[in-house]
C-alpha cells in the first residue's frame, strides 16, 4: 500500500515534469511573436526586433531558456507578465483560489445532484422519471457550457436578481457574498457536469442491484434505503470517481467560459487573456497551475481505488 | 418477535407451514406460475430437501418465504405460517424485522454473496445490528462467536479480512455463521454448495445438519443433487413446472419413488444412471406460460394414460408417501414399469 502510494507519486511528478517542457515547447512554438508586438507593428526594423528578442532573451537555445525557466519555477518564481509586467506568481496566488473555489463547488454540486439522481434512475429503471431524467442529461450533455453560462448570467440578472452579486467577493471576506457570487457559475458548470454523473450512476448501480451480496443484505434484513446506499452504491463508486477525476480535467474548458462570462478574476479568464495578448510566461504559468490540480486530483483518485476496492491491494 | 396470538394447535412441533402457495411472474408472454399451489410443513431441526428441474420454482418458493420474490413476480394467493402467524399479513417493515431474525437464507455463490468491499468482520456485525440494539463490542463478540460455531480458526483474526481473502468454503462458512447471529428458527439454503469443491460440499452439509440438529433448526434445502438429499434430509420434496410432485421421507423417496418424474430424477443421477431408465427423462420442462391442461409432466411421461389428460392433485398414497399421479393414484404406489404389475420401482433393472 505504502510501495503503491510512493509509486503513484513518483508518477504524477514525472507526467507533470513532461508537462512543464510540453507546455514550454508549444508555447514557444505558437505564431505570434512577443518582440513583433511589443516593438510595434511600425518600428519593427529587423535591428529593433532582435534587440527587444536579445531583451527577452529569446535569442538563446530553447533547452537553456527550459532550464532556467524550470530552474526558477521550482522556487515558485514565475517571471513577469510580459504585457502587465505585474510579478506572475503574485497574480496567479491571487487566482487560484477563486479557480480551485469555482472548479471544487462545481464538482460537488454535480455529485450533490448526481449521485442521488443516478440510484434514483437505477432503482426506478424504465419508469417515467428515468426517461424524462434521460432526456435532461442528454440535452446537458449536448449545451455547450458558454450556452448554459450565458443562460444563467440571463437567470442572474433577471430572475435571482436579489440573490445574485454579479461581482467576486473573496470567501475570507464575506462567505455568504462570496457563494452569492460564485452560485450561478458554479450550477452552469454543474448541472451539465451532473448529467454524466447521473447517466454513470445509474449504469453502474443497476449492474451492482444485480450482484448477489445486495440479497444478502436484505436477508440480513437491511432496509432497503441501506441496501442501495451502503450496500449497491458503495460498490458502484469506482467508475464514478474515475469520472469525477476526467471531470476535473473537462472542467478546465468550463472555467475558462464561465469565468469569462461571469467575469470572475481567476485562472481561466487569465489564460484566455494571456493568450490573446501573447503573454507567454503568464500562459504557461497559468496552465502548469491548472495541470498540477488535475494531476493531483488524478492523484488522489488512484489512492482511493484500493480503499473502495480492497482486491486491488495485493495487485499493486 | 413475539407470538402474538396462540398458535394453531394443528401445527404442534412445526415451525413453517406453507399453504397453497402461489407465486407468479407477469411476463410479456404471459403470467408464469413460478410456484403453483405449493404446501409444505417443517418442523424443527428437520432437514427438507427440494428438489426439481431447472426452472421448477426452487428459487421462487424459497424466496417467497422470506418476501423477497425478484420484480417482476408476486406472492398472488396461499399462507405461509411461521409459528402460526402468517407472513403474508405483514407489513414490509415487519418482514424486514422477519428476515435474519426468524427466517435467514444463504445463496449459491459465496464469493459474490458477500460485499467485496467489507471486512467479513462489519458485515458480520451489521446483521446483528440490522435487529438489536448493542455495543459494536458486543456486536463484534457475537460475530467471533458465531465464526467458532462453523469451525472458523482464528475467527477474532479473521474479521478484519476481506471476502477475497478466504476461499469459497471457508466463505460459505461465513455466510452460515451470519445467518445464525440472530437465531433465527429457519434456514432456507438454495444451492449452498453447488459452487463449491466437491471435497468441500461434503463438510458444508455436515455443518449444516449438526446445526440443525443442535439448534433445533428447520432447513430447507434446495438442491440438484439427490446424492445431497440422501445424505442430509429427513424429508425430500420433488417439484415440476411450479407445483409438488411428490413428498416424502427420504428413504421412501429412494425405496420407491411414486412419481413418474422422480423416478427419472433419480436414475439420471450419475451414479445410478442405468441407460433405460433415462430415456423417461427425455425432453424438457414444460413452457411455463403455455402448460400441458392436464399432469404437466405428460409429454415426458413413460406411464402416461387417458386419465392423464385431467390435472392430477396431490394424493397421499398408503405408504405415507403424496404424489401427483394418477397412476400411483390408482395402484397406491408406482409401478415397477410402465404398463406393469405394482411393484417396487427402482432403478438397476435395465
Ligand atoms: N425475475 C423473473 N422474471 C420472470 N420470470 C422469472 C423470474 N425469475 C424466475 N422466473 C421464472 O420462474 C420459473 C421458476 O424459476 P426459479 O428460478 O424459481 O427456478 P429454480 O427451480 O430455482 O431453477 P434453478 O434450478 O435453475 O435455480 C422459471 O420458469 C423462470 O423462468
Ligand atoms: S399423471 Fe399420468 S402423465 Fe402425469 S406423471 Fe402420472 S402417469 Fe405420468
Ligand atoms: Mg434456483
Amino acid at each position: 500500500m505504502i510501495l503503491f502510494t510512493v509509486r503513484r507519486f513518483a508518477e504524477a511528478v514525472a507526467v507533470l515534469f513532461v508537462l512543464t517542457f510540453l507546455i514550454y515547447v508549444i508555447g514557444t512554438i505558437v505564431p505570434g511573436d512577443i518582440a513583433q508586438q511589443m516593438a510595434g507593428i511600425e518600428g519593427a526594423t529587423p535591428e529593433r526586433m532582435a534587440e527587444m528578442r536579445a531583451r527577452l532573451g529569446l535569442d538563446r537555445p530553447l533547452m537553456v531558456r527550459y532550464g532556467e525557466w524550470l530552474g526558477n519555477a521550482v522556487r515558485g518564481d514565475f517571471g513577469h507578465s510580459l504585457f502587465t509586467e505585474r510579478n506572475i506568481a503574485a497574480d496567479v496566488r491571487q487566482q487560484f483560489p477563486v479557480s480551485l473555489e469555482v472548479a471544487f463547488l462545481s464538482v460537488l454540486l454535480a455529485v450533490i445532484i448526481g449521485i442521488p439522481l443516478g440510484v434514483y434512475a437505477a432503482v426506478n429503471t424504465g419508469t417515467i422519471v428515468d426517461r424524462v431524467l434521460r432526456g435532461i442529461s442528454l440535452v446537458f450533455f449536448s449545451v455547450p457550457t458558454f450556452v448554459s453560462g450565458v443562460l444563467f448570467v440571463w437567470l442572474g440578472s433577471i430572475v435571482l436578481r436579489s440573490f445574485y452579486t454579479s461581482f467576486y467577493v473573496p470567501f475570507t471576506e464575506d462567505p455568504i457574498a462570496n457563494l452569492r457570487s460564485v452560485m450561478l457559475p458554479c450550477l452552469a458548470i454543474a448541472l451539465p457536469t451532473s448529467a454524466s454523473i447521473i447517466q454513470m450512476t445509474r449504469t453502474t448501480m443497476i449492474a451492482s442491484l444485480q450482484e448477489p451480496f445486495v440479497d444478502t443484505a436484505r436477508v440480513k434484513g437491511a432496509r432497503e434505503s441501506r441496501v442501495r446506499y451502503i450496500h449497491a452504491l458503495r460498490a458502484s463508486l469506482g467508475p464514478v470517481v474515475t469520472l469525477i477525476g476526467l471531470l476535473f480535467g473537462a472542467l478546465v474548458g468550463g472555467l475558462i467560459i464561465v469565468e469569462q462570462i461571469f467575469n470572475l478574476p481567476g485562472l481561466g479568464r487569465g489564460v484566455l487573456l494571456g493568450i490573446a495578448e501573447r503573454d507567454f510566461p503568464y500562459v504557461i504559468a497559468a496552465t502548469l497551475v491548472i495541470a498540477s490540480v488535475y494531476i493531483v486530483v488524478n492523484f488522489m483518485v488512484d489512492l482511493l481505488y484500493p480503499i473502495l476496492d480492497p482486491r486491488q491491494r495485493e495487485q499493486t | 418477535m413475539e407470538v402474538t396470538e396462540a398458535p394453531d394447535p394443528r401445527l404442534e412441533g412445526t415451525i413453517l407451514a406453507v399453504r397453497d402457495l402461489v407465486t407468479v411472474y407477469p411476463t410479456r408472454l404471459g403470467v408464469v406460475p413460478a410456484v403453483d399451489g405449493v404446501g409444505f410443513e417443517l418442523g424443527a431441526g428437520e432437514v427438507l430437501g427440494i428438489v426439481g428441474d431447472s426452472g421448477s420454482g426452487k428459487t421462487t418458493l424459497a424466496r417467497s418465504l422470506l418476501g423477497l420474490v425478484a420484480a417482476p413476480g408476486r406472492i398472488e394467493s396461499g399462507e405461509i405460517l411461521l409459528h402460526g402467524r402468517n407472513l403474508l399479513d405483514f407489513t414490509p417493515e415487519e418482514m424486514r424485522r422477519v428476515r435474519g431474525t426468524e427466517i435467514a437464507m444463504i445463496f449459491q455463490n459465496p464469493i459474490r454473496s458477500f460485499h467485496p468491499g467489507f471486512t467479513i468482520g462489519w458485515q458480520l456485525t451489521e446483521a446483528v445490528t440490522r435487529h438489536q440494539r448493542v455495543s459494536r463490542r458486543e456486536a463484534t463478540d457475537r460475530a467471533i462467536e458465531a465464526l467458532t460455531w462453523v469451525g472458523m480458526p482464528e475467527p477474532a483474526v479473521r474479521m478484519r479480512d476481506h471476502p477475497h481473502q478466504f476461499s469459497g468454503g471457508m466463505l460459505q462458512r461465513v455466510m452460515i455463521a451470519m445467518s445464525l447471529l440472530n437465531e433465527p428458527a429457519v434456514l432456507v439454503a438454495d444451492e449452498p454448495t453447488t459452487a463449491l469443491d466437491v471435497t468441500i460440499q461434503a463438510q458444508i452439509l455436515e455443518l449444516v445438519q449438526r446445526l440443525a440438529v443442535d439448534r433445533g433448526l428447520g432447513v430447507i434445502l434446495v438442491t440438484h443433487n439427490l446424492g445431497m438429499v440422501a445424505s442430509i434430509c429427513d424429508r425430500v420434496m420433488v417439484m415440476y413446472a411450479g407445483q409438488v410432485v411428490e413428498e416424502a421421507s427420504v428413504d421412501d423417496v429412494f425405496a420407491r419413488p411414486a412419481h413418474p418424474y422422480t423416478v427419472g430424477l433419480l436414475d439420471s443421477q450419475p451414479d445410478r444412471a442405468t441407460g433405460a431408465r433415462l430415456e423417461a427423462m427425455a425432453g424438457g420442462s414444460p413452457t411455463m406460460t403455455a402448460l400441458p391442461p392436464g399432469c404437466r409432466f405428460e409429454p415426458r411421461c413413460a406411464y402416461a394414460e387417458a386419465a392423464c389428460s385431467q390435472p392430477p392433485d396431490l394424493w397421499a398414497l398408503s405408504s405415507g408417501q403424496t404424489a401427483r399421479c394418477w397412476v400411483s393414484k390408482r395402484h397406491g404406489e408406482l409401478p415397477a414399469h410402465p404398463d406393469g404389475e405394482p411393484g417396487t420401482a427402482g432403478s438397476g433393472t435395465g
